[in-house]
């Protein structure tokens, strides 16, 4: 059976936040398709609800209507169990604030999504050390994330995404807070082995990883 | 399918990292329940050496209580870390199930210190005529009130990770 050349679909979305005060919308009819193997950068200014999309795809967030398809099956009406399992196999997601476990160290952190899919010790032991190296971290295995560096942390959480070896990668400005160097060091990371055919999906509000990225596509801001 | 023997590994590994990486989180917690126990212990013996069981059973709910909003409280500190777990991909009964085995390891830890220094206390202040048969029915009270707490904290996590990830993340703050 041929695979289908689209892994990821929103059809119509609609997201109104509905916190304090009045209702923000955030999208009105968002309509999206992603080839697989696609790096897609997302461009746009703060506010304009570049997290919300990644939480949308990642099924972290619900939308009020409209689908959302992940590698052909629908995920807004999807049962929350069955959902968990479709994002510890096919998405690694790296988070806007990291999201790291402070008190545990570089290792532990890294090897909690396989922890969390049942992976044995001696396998898991191989793939944290893998990837670690692939990001440049190897040194800092044992030590305490909370002892880390900003940029530091930055490559913990990638390898976390990656360490499962996901299909799909969403990332939340990637580029943010590194210095130059390390953004190239972070995007030829991109474009290195570990990557190769996967969708990488990744928000900016900077040009430089649009450069890269096989397409940019740019949200605006709503104006209230 | 070992899913069942996969989730429960899962869990275990879970529940002893947190209480180990925890550990500064936990130890006040972990100080303050074996106190309370010590004092609870100390308090039955002489006060009730008759073992009366209506004025225990009272100091017991006030006991069960405090372990309950000790345990209630740590489980909201790590609120975030269950948002990511969640967003790695744990299931709720592994979360749950790994909360209540942190929690259960902190209660029956901390209940057995206390019930130690009690017991030591009172043998060093009134010798050893102290021990009486009603000594087990103390611990029965303690561990129960221990593990009463647990399934509280156990039950909050399992509410409490029906949110959705973005919920929980954003109420973590
Ligand atoms: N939980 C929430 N409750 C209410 N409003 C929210 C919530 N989360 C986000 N918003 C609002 O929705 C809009 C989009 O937010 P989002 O975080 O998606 O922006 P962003 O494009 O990622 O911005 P940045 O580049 O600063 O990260 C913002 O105006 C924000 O204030
Ligand atoms: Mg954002």
């Amino acid at each position: 059976m041929p695979v289908d050349r689209v892994i990821l679909r929103l059809e119509h979305v609609k997201k109104t936040y509905n916190g304090q005060g009045k209702p923000l919308k955030v999208f009105e009819d968002l309509n999206l398709e992603v080839r697989r193997g696609e790096f897609l950068a997302i461009f746009g200014p703060t506010g304009c609800g570049k997290t919300t999309l990644l939480n949308l795809i990642a099924g972290f967030d619900k939308p009020e209507a409209g689908k959302i398809y992940v590698d052909g099956q629908e995920i807004t009406r999807m049962p929350e169990s069955r959902l968990v399992e479709l994002r510890r196999k096919k998405l690694g997601v790296v988070f806007q604030t990291n999201n790291l476990i402070p008190s545990m160290t570089v290792f532990e952190n890294v090897e909690l999504p396989l922890v969390l899919s049942g992976v044995g010790r001696s396998e898991r032991k191989k793939k944290v050390e893998e990837v670690l190296k692939a990001f440049w971290i190897s040194n800092y295995a044992e030590r305490k994330v909370a002892t880390l560096s900003v940029g530091e942390c930055r490559m913990v959480s990638l390898a976390r995404a990656m360490v499962t070896d996901p299909e799909i990668v969403l990332l939340d400005e990637p580029t943010d807070f590194l210095d130059a160097l390390t953004v190239d060091l972070m995007l030829a990371s991109l474009k290195g082995k570990l990557m190769q055919g996967k969708t990488i999906i990744a928000t900016t509000h900077r040009g430089r990883l649009t450069k890269v990225a096989e397409r940019v596509i740019r949200l605006k801001k709503r104006l209230p | 399918m070992g899913l069942e023997g996969r989730s429960f590994g899962t869990s275990l590994w879970l529940g002893l990292k947190w209480f180990k990486s925890s550990w500064s989180r936990v130890r006040l917690a972990f100080a303050i329940l074996s106190l309370l126990t010590a004092n609870f212990t100390i308090v039955s013996f002489t006060l009730f050496p008759g073992g009366e069981i209506l004025p225990i059973a009272s100091i017991i709910v006030i006991m069960a209580v405090a372990f309950a909003a000790i345990m209630l409280h740590l489980v909201k500190l790590s609120a975030q870390d269950l948002g990511l777990l969640k967003a790695l991909g744990a299931k709720r009964g592994t979360l749950t199930f790994a909360v209540l085995i942190e929690l259960t390891l902190l209660g029956l830890t901390s209940a057995f210190l206390g019930l130690a220094a009690g017991l030591l206390t009172l043998i060093l202040l009134e010798g050893l005529t102290v021990f009486r048969i009603f000594i087990l029915q103390i611990l029965y009270l303690e561990v129960a009130s221990a593990i009463a707490g647990s399934l509280t904290g156990a039950f909050f996590v399992w509410r409490y990770s029906r949110k959705t990830v973005a919920e929980i993340l954003a109420n973590a703050g």
